[in-house]
């Protein structure tokens, strides 16, 4: 075996890696619990499951324990090992008809059948940040808890649905618009696979499954700013569409039984999935009809699947004559961007090198000109 | 014999010899002596590299295609869909020109044969030019080979579309020819 | 109740990829060795190195890397760079293969933007990690129209873009990563090496893999393949070169060197060529 240097490399990684861990879980606060996490940071573990495409709800909250709260961070540690598991089986098809709803909002419409159910959503709370103490803040948990306050013994309905029409899976607006004949159909009837982006890199012109799939596990920030540029910013004329749903609540995933070939479901998932109902107005659409854009992503995101479904349909009318596609398949995923930025934080002294040879260059083939 | 699946060891010896086979045409290599007894040494290119999500096809060696499809999970399509395909011995013009050849937008898509060899009497020596090839670098083909390579030349004429192939004798001799390989018989 | 684990029996392993990832980088490699210069496409993992700090290079090395192996790790030429001994350590723990850091031993040699001065043979295998593997970038950013330029062998933007540096400059500025045209058919993008390792890629006793994890892209230089730097018939191809400079430690002017900021002192980029260069002159 040749010479391999001890010298600074090593050591210095180890010493950062000591450092980085020694604070971060020998702090003087108290441990920090996976539960804790789940249920108090629900929605920041929802974030990373979505971002990372991973269903894995205690995993996404170690991760977030181990990256200090850095998303993109316990992203990149959920699809790191991700990368180890073999792929055993595909689903079967899930039918998003059947997501059971915690939450499902329509504005299009003021009321609708299966009800407006405003759910867990803050919404139309009044954003005050809540600054008593510690102390009292607890004391009121614990109130609550027990059941000794006020606001419990109030009204037991608390969730908000207008009517008594409640249906955990709600007939879609959608179908209600085709009942209509108001909207386009796109639908496909040649069943085709749907593109895996995990199997395969998706370049424009791509089906609109790869398109999707991209969409569904990017950065949210990125398609929010995506969706923002589109319509007020130097990019394009993005439509603001109105949104048929706004849906929350669990979806059965199911597999078929290898031996038996019954169908077995191996787990539940939240995700929150949006129609946006898009106005034809172009020269060359169907001004007689409206269109249908869809986003759907793990977890409860509602900024996310609202970008998505814009975006969706966005892309559609786009039509390729603009890069939106190209930009929405290559530039939104969290990963690729962030560690590419951050790559700039390696050594590049060989190519700066090499520019100031040039510089030094051209300077001399000047100097030869002027001469 | 009872074929077995490759091993992740076992797969990458394999792996490593067709890399070896396709950057220096040829020229020959070898496939690891104790697996060419467990299975016949031409499936073991398509054991250590198909899986459940590639396609094959074995026409006319049904037992190994149905052995190499269970053990590796890899789908079974006719020649004119299949990613790989294995031949027993070098098969004919018809053959080849149903296997697909990719395009310049995707020349990635052409297919990978493997061949198996029962080296007859030589009746012509093929020289071999281009990337990768040490000059001088000859292939002794039987009449059998050398009408295959008459029709290889057809299909890689095309470039960057093409086929790339691999030879492989009984005791596990290798040798590869990837499209790029300009073979001239004498 | 039985768990999927249970079903399948999986035990842990310090692998970062399982065995069908592998088998699909490895199909992609060979794509890529047929094809010399073309980017193949492949289904990129996550690795456990961001993307951008060596997640393609990583996936090829591992997809090839074999227990019996002997592996070399270099940043800008130094096996010491912390992102190299990262790199190694997290491929000689999950493989098995051992180290060293001197070129002739080693069967794989994994590099960021150099290649090593001397050392590789018809037994070794080079990984590049690629930031960027489009040659094109510069002059054309729709994707859908590279594509057709490199399907259809329309480097034309690219000798124009060339000729007009020329013409503003008096020569070529291009600095690392110079395009080159590769087994007369596909232009290439080099990564980051500097214009001093590009002779070595021409006609070279060793194959070149090139990996771009973020981009999701393998290329191949087989070894006795052509490799042009695009130029014209009367602008030189030039590498880098400072008049007079040598190595402060090895005294050696036929190395690549780089140099302290706004100082005469220069050292070997490639570290180990120059300690044993060292070594030899004791």
């Amino acid at each position: 075996m040749g010479y391999v240097s001890a010298r600074g490399g090593l050591g210095a990684i180890r010493a950062a890696e000591r450092l980085v861990r020694r604070l971060r879980v020998t702090s003087e606060s108290s441990w920090l619990e996976e539960d804790q996490i789940l249920e108090k940071l629900r929605l920041l573990v929802d974030r990373v499951m979505g971002e990372a495409g991973l269903w894995a709800p205690r995993l996404a909250a170690k991760a977030l324990r181990q990256s200090e709260g850095d998303a993109t961070e316990a992203v990149h540690l959920l699809r790191a090992y991700r990368s180890t598991l073999p792929r055993v089986s595909y689903s079967e098809v899930a039918d998003a008809d059947h997501v059971r709803v915690v939450r499902r909002i329509v504005p299009a419409f003021q009321r609708v059948p299966g009800s407006q159910l405003l759910g867990r959503s803050i919404d139309y709370t009044a954003r005050f940040l809540e600054r008593q103490s510690d102390d009292l803040a607890r004391e009121e948990a614990e109130k609550m808890r027990a059941g000794t306050t006020t606001e419990v013994n109030e009204a037991p309905d608390s969730s908000g649905h207008e009517s008594d029409d409640l249906s955990r899976s709600p007939k879609r607006l959608l179908e209600m618009l085709r009942e209509m004949d108001l909207v386009v159909d796109r639908r496909l009837t040649d069943d085709p696979e749907p593109f895996d982006i995990t199997r395969t890199p998706a370049r424009p012109p791509a089906p609109r499954s790869a398109l999707l799939s991209s969409m569904t596990r990017a950065d949210t920030g990125a398609l929010v700013n995506q969706w923002y540029r589109n319509i007020l910013g130097p990019d394009g004329y993005l439509h603001e569409v109105t949104l048929g749903e706004v849906r929350h609540g669990s979806l059965s995933v199911n597999v078929t039984h290898p031996v038996t070939g019954e169908s077995v479901n191996v787990t539940d998932v939240r995700v929150t999935e949006v129609e946006a109902i898009e106005d034809l107005e172009g020269i060359d659409e169907d001004r007689t009809r409206f269109d249908v854009g869809y986003g759907l992503c793990l977890g409860h995101n509602e900024r996310k699947a609202i970008a998505m479904a814009n975006l969706d349909i966005a892309c559609h009318r786009d039509g390729g004559r603009t890069q939106l596609e190209q930009s929405l398949l290559l530039t939104t995923d969290a990963l690729d961007s962030a560690g590419f930025l951050e790559h700039l934080k390696l050594p590049h002294y060989v190519t700066f090198r090499s520019m100031i040879e040039r510089k030094i260059a051209v300077r001399k083939a000047r100097r030869r000109d002027d001469d | 014999m009872t074929h077995v699946a490759l091993n992740s060891r076992q797969s990458s010896l394999v792996f490593r010899a067709l890399l070896q086979s396709l950057a220096s045409p040829g020229e020959t290599f070898s496939l690891p002596a104790e697996l060419c007894s467990a299975v016949p040494a031409r499936a073991l290119p398509l054991l250590a590299l198909v899986d459940i999500e590639t396609t094959f096809c074995a026409p006319e060696d049904a037992d190994l295609e149905l052995s190499v499809a269970s053990l590796t999970g890899s789908r079974v399509v006719a020649p004119e869909l299949a990613q790989f395909a294995l031949c027993a011995t070098p098969p004919s013009h018809t053959f080849v020109s149903r296997l697909q050849r990719g395009n310049a937008s995707q020349p990635e898509r052409g297919c990978k044969l493997i061949i198996g060899l029962h080296p007859d009497v030589a009746v012509a020596s093929v020289t071999l030019s281009g990337p990768g090839v040490r000059p001088g670098t000859t292939i002794a083909a039987d009449s059998q080979l050398s009408s295959f390579i008459a029709a290889r030349n057809t299909v890689v004429a095309e470039p960057p579309s093409g086929i790339d192939c691999w030879f492989v004798s009984p005791d596990g001799r290798l040798v590869g020819l990837p499209r790029t390989t300009r073979a001239e018989t004498r | 109740m039985t768990t999927i684990n249970e079903l399948i029996d999986i035990s842990p392993s310090d692998e970062l990829l399982d065995e069908f990832a592998k088998r699909e980088i490895r199909r992609a490699i060979l794509s890529a060795v047929a094809i010399p210069g073309y980017q193949v496409p492949f289904g990129s993992r996550e690795m456990p190195v961001a993307r951008g700090w060596g997640s393609g290079g990583l996936q090829v090395t591992l997809a090839v890397v074999h227990a019996t192996d002997c592996v070399k790790v270099i940043d800008q030429g130094d096996d010491d760079g912390v992102n190299a001994v990262n790199l190694r350590r997290l491929i000689t723990s999950s493989t098995g293969a051992s180290e060293t850091s001197v070129a002739a031993e080693a069967t794989i040699v994994q590099s960021r933007h150099r290649i090593p001065e001397d050392g590789l043979d018809d037994k070794s295998i080079l990984v590049l990690q690629v930031p960027v593997p489009e040659p094109l970038r510069g002059v054309e950013r729709d994707m859908r129209e590279l594509a057709r330029m490199h399907a259809e062998a329309d480097y034309s933007r690219m000798w124009v873009s060339l000729y007009e540096d020329k013409v503003r400059n008096g020569l070529i500025t291009q600095t690392t990563g110079y395009p080159c045209h590769v087994n007369g058919r596909y232009v290439v993008a080099t990564t980051p090496i500097p214009r001093w390792d590009i002779p070595r890629l021409h006609d070279s006793s060793f194959l070149t893999l090139f990996g771009a994890g973020r981009e999701k892209r393998i290329y191949a230089i087989p070894p006795r393949t052509e490799v042009k730097p695009l130029t014209f018939d009367d602008v030189p191809f030039e590498v880098e070169r400072a008049d007079g400079a040598r190595c402060s430690l090895c005294n050696s002017d036929d190395a690549f060197l780089v140099s302290l900021p706004n100082s005469p002192v220069w050292m070997c980029s490639d570290t180990d060529w120059c300690r044993r260069r060292r070594e030899l002159t004791r």
